[in-house]
């Protein structure tokens, strides 16, 4: 029968284009029939075949025996099959026992080098090694690392360059190889071959790379090797290895820089002249003297290096584009300030970003930010954005990634007009695409929102829009332009919510500040009654835009809470106008109608939200809608009232909402006050108690009737194991009908959580400090702090821009809604309720700081008194929380919030591989402990010399033994017998040449020896007859061994060595004893 | 196409065609076979699609990825890519030795030289047809992912002695 060639097999691939896959199945089982043929030629062939369909994606790891045997053919042919086979198919090394069988083959090729010395045998190791370095081991590394470092002394050139490189590979399994052998490999530095200093270099480059300590001694040959080789090749790695090392000793760099400066000035070859102007950028981040000064010289560097860079940007081969980028990047590491005076250079990246090929995009956009300043920002920001609509994928996001990071880097320093920052924001939010970054983008929105006093007011103008413009709105019945921006990242929806429900009593101002000429369309659909009633109905309205997509609850919970606060902002906004306040805006007061309807829509949306599955929502909108109902609102149609009835009844619970909904804004701590504080350690215990003094009963009075255990001064008629519930539920449920224990969670955790997970971001920021300012009471305990207006310039949280408010700056924002109250007295009460909650301590209670924090609690407190025996508990989470809000600083927020991305890319998965190279130590001397691991015969003391061929019979009939007990590896095992060409060997030259060896070794030990076979072999039958087979070579390999790791010192043996031949004594003892018994 | 998969240098060479199928590829570093497909089929994928005006970079999956293309041919070197600039901080950058990139440009083009020397003008099937031999004579020029020997004619005299051998001795099945 005739097998088909790999031509055969390629043409036939070619014929069988219909049905690719099935023609190849059908050869692969060919293939595996030939394999189990007994003749070699069949066998490599198949290989061949089967190497083919490897590269095609096929795996060929059921094949590795075959691979080891065609390895072991004589036949030079053949044997390059076998060994292309096991290079390329070999399953993972580590885990493939077939990679054992080989040590002896590969052990027998290598030391076969070194005598003949002819052409042939030269080649054969050149096979093995290159074999060895792709299927290496830790076993077959300790194996043969004697045999691959001898063949460093080999006279051709060929092996010699093999060798070498293979020994890094040889280094990354077996790491304490490293040590033993480091010195040879520093004489191949001084080779007469150029190609083997090149590998050496090669080879000391790599392993630099896992850890240059090590390697520092030798930089001044490196030095040499820079300065005086003619070797572009060479010379590339010099120059890399010599830059690896500049991190480790930085009196290098300054030595460095003149000589890599005479490489630039002089060579011609591009990637050299690359090389070296990339290896000076790295210098130049260590040149700094140790005053603090730099050597004169270095202007002279640095504008050689952009010179050159500039060069690369310029030409017209892109690939010179990208390095000249790339050089960039790594020059402005060190000299960020290079470009701003260098405008061409500017140019010349700018236009890098309208390139086409977007690997070179992305590396320019690295480099904007540092030709950025405050003067170009909003240039380079615009041209950017248009870049943005240009882009698509992936580099749509790194784009936008890159507007964000340019104007948020270092606390906003580049940004002069904050308004004109926030309309970025709201144009990159209605981009498409860009998902991945949604999150940064509300983080950015609200950080500014907060942060920048002045366009606070605008900021909630532009999020109403965005809010409003969400709906049906206007535009559809118009069917104007509009539709095109309806889109926004759902990412950026809860900010937007949020900023409006904060600062809801902005709204009005916010809407007053649009000039005519672009008023807001402030109508969500046709039936909005203004802006308040549009922004409820965008908010609680569950669907998206078209009316499709359900809202993520994330952002409905943000919604249902935000919505509240503004209702309560509309109701407030209604009293103002009523009272003596004065300021009536045309069109902005929130009108009778309106506020029914703000009413209408609340009630019946909440209605729907009480039915969700998300539990932060149910529970939200469930708290809210009996909140609705506690102030006297209608539980369901307002059809049966008037709107004026209705307008009426929610002016008359301002207060309440207010109360409850409209929140101190939030302040900052001041960094170091926030230390002090956590440097005072807990503060002391407080009891639930000794807040009902600061409640503001009067927000509560429709509780008046029904919550009989309060008096109407506040304090609580009896204690809190005389509440009962039954009696609470009676008692109240006709008109606020807390019906099940979920309903009193959710009024305790009212003002917690008031804006969903996706801002958790928002939530670190602490708060609290500047309450004080606004009860002057209580700030009257803490004397040392600096008064208000002080503590606002000097605090590094707000950001000032250019439009300067001084009204807005003022500090009487809050509204004069607010109900004051007091936390006077705090310290007074403690100790005395204590008892009667046992101890409950909040982390958060202190004096001034908290001021916000005792405000929240007190509100927690109001409703726990009212059900006060379900919320003790409640109180000790409420506390933690705060802690934790605590703890974070303004300044660690800012620094973390961009955090690149990218970092975990830079440390690529394989780096663990190299770890323990990374741990190997080569600046200390060798121990006497280490040396290398050798192949020794081990002694049999107690038996005597004669019995030598009994003892290779009995390796005989051993072998036959497991011939029989392994069927399955039968026939492999009689082919590698023939391969060997163990039959014309013959008993004779065994006998004889072992007896030589032994005679030999007998002289220095006096004992007799065996051969010893890889550690782990001996547990494979296959193994142990390979050893048979193979250990005729012997003689060679006692010679080798003691020419080449002196084996007189044989005695010293490294400990595990020591071990495994003990082992193999015992068995072999055992043996041996019966084999004599059976004699 | 033509893949030089190479650990340090080269991650893979691969030699290519212009509808994407390997021709030779040669892996230095282990990689599990559907990675390897799926690694390979991207690349290629992302070749195709680059126009003579775009450099021949790539940086895909962290691989920094040389290409090349002659005729229908892509010859693609992988290897380790180099820090991204924009991860870094400016509080000092680790070195790390990645390979020059032009370095490796040049490496190709003498691949495809020395291709040319031994096959005449190298083309696709020469490249299927003698695989081993081609593989023998990366494994010349490349050894365990480090660019070994690049003087042709270094490269060429053991496969030419091989030929000879061969010819002398069995001509029967060679």
């Amino acid at each position: 029968m005739f097998e088909k060639t790999l031509n055969d097999l390629v043409t036939g691939i070619r014929a069988h284009r219909r049905d690719t896959a099935l023609y190849i199945s059908q050869n692969i089982a060919q293939i595996k029939e030939e394999l189990k043929s007994s003749d070699l030629f069949v066998k490599a062939n198949a290989l061949e075949k089967l190497t083919f369909l490897q590269m095609m994606g096929y795996t060929m790891s059921w094949a590795a025996f075959s691979s080891v045997e065609v390895m072991s053919s004589p036949r030079f042919a053949l044997k390059r099959v076998g060994y292309l086979a096991a290079c390329q198919g070999l399953d993972q090394p580590d885990k493939s026992p077939v990679v054992l069988l080989t040590t002896n083959l590969l052990k027998k090729e290598l030391r076969g080098a070194t005598v003949g010395g002819s052409g042939e045998n030269m080649y054969h190791a050149g096979l093995a090694i290159n074999a060895l370095s792709n299927i290496v081991t830790e076993d077959l590394g300790r194996e043969l690392l004697p045999e691959l470092l001898h063949l460093l002394n080999h006279p051709s050139p060929y092996v010699r360059k093999k060798a070498l490189l293979c020994l890094y590979k040889v280094f990354l399994k077996y790491p304490q190889g490293l040590r033993l052998s480091f010195d040879k490999i520093k004489l191949c530095l001084e080779d007469a071959h150029p190609s083997v200093v090149s590998c050496a270099v090669n080879v000391i480059t790599e392993l630099s790379d896992k850890n240059p300590k090590n390697y520092l001694p030798l930089a001044p040959e490196f030095f040499k090797l820079l300065t005086s080789s003619a070797n572009n090749w060479m010379l590339i790695k010099v120059v890399k290895l010599l830059g690896s090392l500049v991190p480790e000793e930085p009196r290098l760099a300054r030595k460095l820089l003149e000589p890599l400066c005479n490489i630039v000035r002089s060579t011609h070859a591009k990637s050299l002249l690359y090389e070296a102007v990339y290896a000076i950028t790295l210098c130049l981040q260590y040149v700094k003297k140790a005053d603090g000064s730099q050597p004169s010289n270095i202007p002279g560097v640095v504008d050689l290096c952009v010179e050159t860079l500039k060069g690369f940007v310029q030409d017209s081969d892109q690939n010179l584009k990208y390095l000249g980028l790339v050089g960039f990047g790594s020059l402005l590491q060190s000299q960020p300030k290079v470009l701003h005076s260098q405008s061409e250079c500017k140019g010349l990246i700018l236009n890098c970003l309208s390139d086409e090929d977007v690997t070179i995009r992305t590396r320019a956009l690295g480099l904007l930010k540092f030709v950025t300043t405050k003067r170009n920002l909003v240039e380079l920001i615009t041209q950017l954005l248009r870049h943005v609509e240009a882009a698509s994928g992936e580099y749509r996001c790194d784009l936008v990634e890159e507007i964000i990071r340019m104007c948020s880097s270092n606390k906003y320093e580049l940004i002069v007009d904050f308004a004109w920052y926030v309309d970025v924001l709201v144009t990159i939010a209605g981009i498409r695409g860009i998902e991945s970054q949604g999150e940064v983008i509300a983080k950015q929105w609200i950080d500014v929102a907060w942060r920048v006093l002045p366009v606070r007011s605008y900021a909630v103008r532009r999020s109403l829009e965005v809010l409003v413009c969400r709906g049906p709105g206007v535009a559809e019945l118009v069917t104007d332009n509009k539709d095109a921006d309806r889109h926004f990242l759902p990412e950026v929806l809860p900010a937007a919510a949020w900023i409006v429900g904060e600062y809801s009593h902005l709204i009005p101002e916010a809407l007053m500040s649009s000039d005519g000429d672009d008023e807001v369309d402030t109508r969500y659909d046709s039936t909005s009654k203004g802006p308040y009633h549009a922004l409820i109905q965008s908010m609680t309205s569950p669907m998206d835009t078209a009316g499709i997509t359900l809202i993520v609850c994330n952002t409905q919970a943000v919604f249902v809470q935000n919505s509240m606060k503004v209702f309560a902002a509309a109701c407030q906004r209604n009293l103002q106008n009523f009272g003596n306040h004065g300021m009536s805006i045309d069109g902005i007061e929130c009108s009778d109608n309106e506020l029914a309807a703000c009413v209408d829509t609340l009630v019946k949306h909440l209605e729907v939200y009480m039915e969700s599955p998300d539990v932060e929502v149910k529970e939200r909108s469930f708290t809210f809608h009996q909140l609705l109902l506690s102030v006297g609102l209608p539980r369901t149609s307002t059809a049966l009232f008037s709107s004026a009835s209705l307008a009426v009844t929610c002016r008359n619970a301002s207060p309440t909402l207010t109360y409850l909904l409209i929140p101190e804004p939030m302040k900052p701590i001041s960094a170091k006050a926030q230390r002090r504080k956590l440097a005072e350690g807990h503060p002391s215990p407080l009891s639930v108690h000794e807040w009902e003094e600061d409640i503001n009963w009067q927000a509560f009075w429709f509780l008046e009737d029904q919550t009989p255990w309060f008096s109407q001064d506040g304090s609580i008629k009896g204690t809190a194991e005389s509440i009962s519930f039954t009696k609470q539920q009676s008692a109240s449920s006709d008109k606020i009908s807390y019906g099940d224990g979920r309903s009193t969670g959710g009024m305790v955790r009212l003002r917690t959580d008031h804006i969903g997970s996706p801002l958790e971001g928002a939530e670190n920021i602490s708060f609290g400090s500047a309450t004080k300012n606004f009860y002057s009471d209580c700030a009257s305990g803490s004397s040392n702090a600096p008064p208000p207006s002080t503590r606002r310039e000097g605090d590094p949280f707000y950001l000032s821009s250019v439009v300067p408010s001084s009204e807005l700056m003022s500090p009487t924002q809050t509204g004069p809604g607010k109900l004051p109250l007091s936390s006077k007295g705090t310290k007074d009460a403690a100790g005395t309720t204590a008892s009667r909650f046992g101890s409950i301590k909040l982390d958060s209670g202190g004096e001034s700081d908290e001021g916000l924090t005792e405000r929240r609690s007190d509100k927690k407190k109001k409703k726990k008194s009212k059900q006060k025996a379900a919320g003790v508990h409640e109180v000790r989470d409420v506390s933690s929380s705060f802690k934790n809000d605590f703890a974070a600083s303004d300044e660690e927020d800012d620094s973390e919030l961009y955090q690149p991305k990218r970092a975990s890319l830079t440390k690529p998965g394989r780096a663990k591989e190299f770890e323990n190279l990374a741990l190997v130590d080569l600046t200390t001397p060798l121990g006497e402990h280490e040396v290398l691991p050798r192949n020794e015969h081990y002694v049999v003391p107690e038996r005597p010399r004669k019995s030598e061929p009994k003892q290779e019979k009995a390796k005989k009939k051993k072998k036959d033994r497991k011939k029989k007990a392994s069927k399955d590896y039968r026939p492999a095992e009689a082919a590698t017998g023939d391969l060997l060409g163990f039959d014309s060997l013959g008993f004779a030259s065994v006998e004889g040449t072992s007896g030589v060896s032994s005679a030999a070794i007998d002289k220095l030990n006096g004992c007799e020896w065996e051969t010893l076979t890889s550690p782990t072999g001996s547990s494979n039958p296959i193994n142990s007859a390979f050893d048979d087979l193979l250990g005729l070579e012997m003689p060679m390999e006692s010679s080798t061994c003691l020419s080449n790791s002196g084996h007189a010192k044989g005695a010293i043996d490294s400990v595990d060595v020591h071990v495994r031949k003990e082992k193999k004594t015992k068995t072999k003892t055992k043996k041996l004893k019966k084999e004599k018994k059976s004699d | 196409m033509v893949c030089v998969h190479h650990a340090q240098l080269l991650t893979f060479p691969a030699h290519r065609n212009k509808q994407g199928q390997t021709r030779l590829s040669s892996y230095y570093e282990w990689m599990d076979m559907q990675e390897r497909v799926a690694l390979e089929s991207e690349i290629i994928r992302k070749c195709l699609s680059r126009s003579e005006l775009q450099c021949s970079f790539l940086e895909y999956r962290g691989f920094k990825v040389i290409y090349r293309r002659y005729a229908s041919l892509f010859f693609i070197v992988g290897t380790k890519a180099d820090i991204d600039v924009r991860a870094l901080d400016g509080s000092g950058s680790i070195a790390e030795n990645y390979e020059n990139e032009l370095g490796l440009l040049e490496f190709i083009h003498s691949l495809v030289e020395t291709m040319d020397r031994w096959a005449g003008s190298i083309c696709e099937l020469d490249i299927m047809y003698q695989l081993e031999q081609v593989h023998f004579l990366l494994d010349e020029m490349v050894m365990n992912g480090y660019i070994v020997e690049t003087n042709k004619s270094n490269i060429l005299r053991p496969i030419d002695l091989i030929d000879r051998e061969s010819k002398k001795t069995e001509g029967m099945f060679r």
